[in-house]
């Protein structure tokens, strides 16, 4: 008897699984989405969009972003840090001796093309959705607005970039090529004047603030209009943006200069009327260390804030302490000293410690001058999460005064008057005005001061520096070559196994 | 039961010992022994905490003292202030540990860290356990059932205080942190063998089903803050923080099953001539439907001359048999779901502001899909002889070559096409290699013998690479801002460093002043006597990214090991060690991005004037020359090293004392675990494999800073009852 049920044992657990051979390889993908199920709820096709959006406001692990890129390439802000070698992707880039192997130039890349990829998935699925037709309409064209903000970086940093408008299907991974910048450019103009119509003119700033409108994309459009020096165009653009009476809000969109300055840096002043495209930040990802970079906490906060800071005094600034990057210039601070935005754009910690306020211990490259407008504040510390990397300040990716000071540059070049009256002496007085300023003339010279006074240490200038062909003997005290620094070279391991052709201004071809 | 034609076994055994109490982390470590062979199972799990801490201990500079007792030490006013912050760490005797100056960014005193990480651990129980039936309902035939499962459970307990280790250094807000983790096993296997004679010829047939599954795993953690303790000792998980100061993760592996039918016949006539065959059809869940199985047969045959009739029975020649086989393995070691095309969640972004701001997650394709990809099959030839020479001395050895197609490997990816890399069947790889290994064992009267010795020489080459790509570079192993540091292209080993030519130190500045390139424009502009020489490979007028080639290979030419047994009367010892030869480590201890890191006491022979005949170039602050930031062999050093892994030495009672002791055995052992190595690597440990925790990711042989392997003694008895 024994002996038989051993036999039946045996036996049965052999049947129970020689007939189940292929289907018991079957394995639930758990968190993961076939692809082929995904893409066919509107709820499918927002996430799709979020996605795109994750990667304009992705910063990297190496706690920088393109703001900080652009800070540290201009004449007015050193990188700073710890030492040398501190974030030696922005020392490099800083002192002009990047290479196509170091600087922050990867990350740029990265940033730009995993965006348009993310946003060719979508224009290419969420068509075929059946959804909301105006839902459908409105994701699509913020989907094709970011894709034409990724080609404008990209084209600006890099010039010479491919052009994909569609995901590149895995057997051409190694066929692309770089297309003209003026493809790129048209490919922007395309997208953007596309994505306008389908845009909303205001969103309700509680709940969907910071995804595009009309207005973010025409004033993008504006820009790129004024960067291709198509004065007319720009203009044309911005004036929708910057409304009928410059100093007054435009009745469409609600944009409006804000009266106090300094309210624009307050954390909690998010989506005011002054902004036209911000990148979000949030204090409750829980963003930790293990992966800094996929924190939406506002990590420019921690970067900018001077090391080792204590008060010793009540009524010092509650700053928490950081790691001293992006301090400004001695002759920047000397330069806007007397300028009544000097207080909101420089923590003055020279001055702190030497009237024994504050305490800090100072970095690398220090001057005591640190950029006030993003330096994280304990009373806006997360109060869950790693502190550092979860500050929730919003960064400013084109605000109403920036649109404003453009406008009049794209008129007086497209020969406007700049003089008392004039359309341009309106818009670009009343960002004087604001801070209390007299009013001037609007000249090439006095747009440049302007702007490098009311826009510093946001990621501007060095834009501002290359459109108006003065970054060469402007930065040549940095060491910038002129005829190669003007771009970034194309990453090294970009030019591994592919088509891709390093820029003639870093010893290429192309 | 015994003498039955029919015999149930059900062996199950649990042998759990926690050992090993190490530096600040406890580590528990489970052995399993199999009851019927009393060999150690696999289900041993060893986690290294520390290499960060490991690293901070070398690039730390040596003017941070220790330990302050005395704050009026320290002259720099601002220094001294930095321990004015009331969550600086103090010594338990109340000093202060102390705290490194600027530029040493995330380096903290590792003596501080540890105090304040006292008594975090981990921890991990294994469970294996066998079972089998086995049944032979008619003579030859024997039908066997097996289940297997290995059960672990893992986890770690950790509490951070508010502390103050520098001034980029520190934890605002106290954390306890626990996680507890179980991950299952297991597989079953049906077996039916048959075995039959005739006269001299021996058949034996076996068909075989099996079912493999495991990472059948489940996790969950959780955080508090801002609990009221201080250290590890008084954190309790019993105090309850409100809601917004406690975060939780959770976990779901993803099964991995292999599925398979097998079927085997064995032939030999006498003993003499020796045929198997076999043929496996192997199901794996990481292919896609076309790719779900693989077939991979093997054949050997044998012959034993010494069996033959015209070999006469002698006493040189013993025993000798000659050996040929070849055969084709599968392997299936890639992520999961690599071949089918999906979305995956966490590119978040927020939207809105105040209380109604939202994170939305967002969704994207995670990875290109590779439907076509497949098992990586190696197929190899293998030719061997076995001989026994006066009756003691035994010799083995094996030419083989292994050829292995369809490698599956995740290769980078232009970044311009904006999603991962895609797993692919990724190059063919061909392993040459030779094996021997020589015993021989003694008795003498009370003397016994025993010394094994066997080393195998290993020729590596890639045969070929996906079409359109030329060279794969390995990201894992990029190291700071060197960039990548291997490649692997046809033709060449697998991995092999890649960097510039160090053509040595310029003695002069007038050297430098005549290396120049076609154009006649200096070469090293930068350059002063003392600094290295990089070859201008391509013969341009610029040393760039495009004079590097291959300067060293990760992998061992040859490994040996040997073991000797002594015994004499009642003692006896053991001893056992291995080594390598042959490869390059990538030495990479130093902080290349904290200029004031620590150097090791080798850059005192730095090049100055009156050291010239070195190759270790001069000291110069921010390296203008790209001594330290191109990758040369400055970087590379031997990977050479013997050590001795186990040396035993036991004493066994006689049996007059232990039959009064109603004991069966009684021994007691003297043990060290590698006592010594013999290396000139100048790094922790050379003996680094493939682990991420020496930080190369995938790649041989890239030390950034491994937690070297402990040295342990023990003292031990056996005692059987």
């Amino acid at each position: 008897m024994k002996r038989n049920i051993s036999y039946i044992i045996a036996f049965a657990a052999g049947v129970m699984l020689l007939g189940s051979c292929k289907k018991a390889l079957d394995v639930n993908p758990q968190d993961r989405i076939l692809v082929d199920n995904y893409y066919k709820t509107s709820a499918d096709a927002f996430a799709g969009v979020v996605s795109v959006y994750d990667q304009f406001g992705y910063q990297t692990s190496g706690l920088y972003d393109k703001v900080a890129i652009a800070d540290v390439a201009s004449d007015d802000q050193l990188t700073g840090g710890g030492s040398p070698t501190d974030l030696n992707d922005l020392q490099v880039l800083s002192h002009y001796t990047l290479n196509p192997t170091i600087g922050p130039q990867l990350y740029l890349w990265t940033r730009g093309f995993t965006g348009i990829y993310r946003a060719n998935v979508v224009l290419q699925k969420v068509p075929g959705i059946t959804m909301d037709a105006a839902l459908k309409t409105r994701l699509l064209a913020e989907t094709q607005a970011l894709r034409a903000i990724f080609y404008f970086d990209l084209v600006r940093f890099f010039k010479n970039v491919p052009l994909l408008t569609e995901p590149v299907p895995q057997t051409d991974l190694y066929n692309v090529v770089q297309a003209p910048p003026t493809d790129v450019y048209a490919l922007i103009e395309k997208d953007l004047i596309a994505a306008i119509p389908g845009l909303p003119a205001t969103v309700p700033a509680a709940t969907e603030g910071g995804r595009l409108t009309k207005g973010a994309a025409q004033a993008v459009l504006g820009k790129v209009y004024l960067t291709e020096k198509k004065y007319d165009l720009a203009a044309a653009q911005f004036a929708i943006v910057n409304g009928t009476t410059p100093g007054q809000p435009n009745t469409t969109y609600g944009y409006a200069l804000l009266p106090n300055y300094a309210d624009l840096w307050n954390p909690t002043n998010k989506f005011n009327s002054e902004s036209v495209l911000e990148i979000v930040h949030s204090s409750t990802s829980n963003g930790a260390w293990s992966n800094a970079g996929a924190s939406e906490g506002n990590l420019l906060n921690i970067i900018t804030g001077p090391r080792g800071y204590s008060t010793v005094k009540t009524g010092a600034p509650d700053y928490y302490p950081g790691y001293s990057f992006l301090v400004f210039t001695k002759a920047f601070y000397d330069f806007i000293h007397y300028d009544p935005r000097n207080m909101a754009t420089v923590a003055n910690l020279d001055s702190l410690q030497t009237n024994g306020i504050a305490n800090y211990s100072p970095g690398y490259d220090n001057t005591g001058y640190f950029l006030g407008k993003y330096i994280g504040r304990q009373s806006d510390k997360t109060t869950t999460g790693q502190i550092e990397l979860n500050f929730p300040q919003d960064i400013y990716e084109i605000r109403l005064a920036d649109t404003y000071m453009m406008e009049a540059e794209a008129l007086i070049n497209s020969g406007g008057s700049g003089s008392a009256g004039s359309r341009a002496y309106i818009l670009f007085n009343a960002v004087r005005a604001r801070v209390g300023l007299n009013p001037i003339d609007v000249t090439m010279p006095n747009i440049m001061n302007e702007r490098r006074l009311e826009l510093a240490g946001e990621g501007i200038r060095y834009f501002d520096l290359i459109r108006w062909g003065t970054a060469a003997s402007v930065l040549a005290f940095k060491g910038f070559v002129a005829g190669r620094d003007e771009i970034l070279p194309i990453p090294q391991t970009e030019l591994n196994n592919t088509k891709l052709v390093q820029s003639k201004e870093w010893g290429g071809t192309k | 039961m015994k003498g039955r034609s029919t015999l149930i076994f059900f062996i199950f055994c649990i042998l759990l010992f926690p050992a090993a109490l190490f530096a600040q982390d406890i580590k528990v470590s489970g052995k399993v022994t199999d009851q019927t062979d009393g060999g150690p199972l696999p289900g041993v799990t060893v986690s290294l905490e520390g290499t960060t801490r490991a690293t901070s201990a070398i690039n730390l500079s040596p003017l941070t003292p220790v330990t302050v007792s005395d704050l009026n030490t320290i002259t720099d006013p601002a220094q001294r202030l930095l321990y004015n912050n009331p969550a600086a760490v103090r010594a338990p005797n109340g000093s202060y540990y102390g705290i490194p100056g600027l530029g040493f960014q995330e380096m903290t005193n590792p003596l501080a860290y540890i105090q304040n990480n006292l008594g975090n651990y981990n921890w991990s129980h294994d469970i294996v356990g066998n079972a089998y039936v086995e049944a032979s309902p008619i003579p030859g035939l024997k039908l066997r059932s097996t289940i297997g499962t290995k059960m672990s459970f893992y986890g770690n307990d950790a509490f951070t205080p508010v502390a103050y280790y520098s001034t980029s250094s520190s934890n605002a807000t106290s954390t306890f942190y626990r996680a507890i983790n179980y991950t299952l096993a297991y597989t079953q296997e049906n077996t039916a063998t048959y075995t039959k004679s005739f006269g001299k010829n021996n058949f034996n047939f076996l068909l075989g089903e099996g079912y493999y599954r495991d990472n059948y795993s489940r996790g969950v953690n959780t955080t508090f803050y801002n609990i009221p303790a201080t250290d590890f000792g008084s954190a309790s998980f019993n105090y309850k923080p409100t809601a917004a100061d406690r975060t939780s993760d959770a976990s779901d592996g993803t099964d991995h099953i292999v599925n398979s039918l097998f079927s085997r016949v064995q032939y030999d006539y006498d003993e003499k001539y020796l045929f198997t065959a076999l043929v496996r059809r192997d199901g794996s869940s990481r292919f896609g439907a076309n790719h779900k199985f693989g077939y991979f047969p093997s054949f050997s045959a044998g012959w034993v001359p010494t069996r033959e009739d015209f070999i006469p029975k002698n006493d040189v020649l013993n025993f000798m048999k000659i050996r040929a086989s070849y055969g084709i393995t599968g392997n299936d070691v890639i992520g999961d779901f690599s071949y089918v095309p999906l979305v995956a969640s966490g590119s978040n972004y927020p939207f809105g502001s105040g209380s109604s701001q939202l994170i939305n997650v967002g969704y994207s394709p995670a990875t290109a899909a590779n439907p076509d990809l497949k098992w990586e099959q190696t197929a190899q030839t293998d030719i061997g002889i076995d001989a026994t020479f006066f009756q003691n001395l035994t010799f083995t050895a094996d030419w083989y070559r292994k050829k292995t197609t369809g490698i599956l490997q995740n290769p980078p990816t232009p970044a311009y096409v904006g999603y991962l890399s895609s797993a692919e069947n990724a190059a063919d790889m061909q392993n040459t290699g030779i094996e021997f290994e020589v015993g021989y064992h003694k008795k003498v009267g009370d003397f016994n013998l025993g010394i094994n010795a066997n080393a195998s020489f290993l020729k590596n080459k890639v045969t070929k690479l996906l079409p359109g790509v030329d060279y794969i570079e390995d990201n894992t192993a990029a190291f700071q801002t060197l960039g990548n540091i291997t490649r692997t292209a046809v033709g060449g080993a697998y991995n092999e460093f890649y960097g510039y030519k160090n053509l040595g130190i310029f003695q002069s500045q007038a050297e430098i002043n005549a290396y120049r390139g076609p154009s006649g424009a200096l070469l090293q502009p930068n350059a002063k006597p003392g600094d290295i020489k990089f070859a201008n490979l391509n013969g341009d007028n610029t040393i760039d990214a495009s004079d590097r080639t291959y300067i060293g290979n990760p992998t061992p030419k040859m490994t040996y090991g040997i073991t000797i047994n002594v015994g004499y009367k009642n003692f006896d010892l053991v001893a056992f060690g291995s080594g390598v030869a042959g490869n390059q480590i990538f030495q990479g201890l130093r902080r290349l991005d904290i200029p004031s890191a620590n150097y090791q006491t080798d850059i005192l022979n730095a090049w100055t004037p009156t050291n010239t005949n070195t190759s270790i170039p001069r000291l110069v602050a921010n390296d203008p020359n790209g001594n330290y930031t191109k990758f040369s062999s400055v970087y590379l050093q031997s990977g050479n090293y013997f050590r001795l892994r186990t040396l035993q030495v036991g004493y066994t009672f006689p049996k007059a004392i232990t039959d009064k002791m109603k004991m069966q055995k009684l021994r007691i052992y003297i043990m060290s675990e590698n006592l010594f190595t013999i290396t000139k690597y100048n790094g922790y440990d050379p003996e680094l494999g493939v682990s991420n925790d020496a930080g190369g990711g995938g790649v041989f042989s890239v030390d950034r800073g491994a937690y070297p392997q402990a040295r342990s003694f023990l003292i031990g008895l056996n005692v059987g009852f």
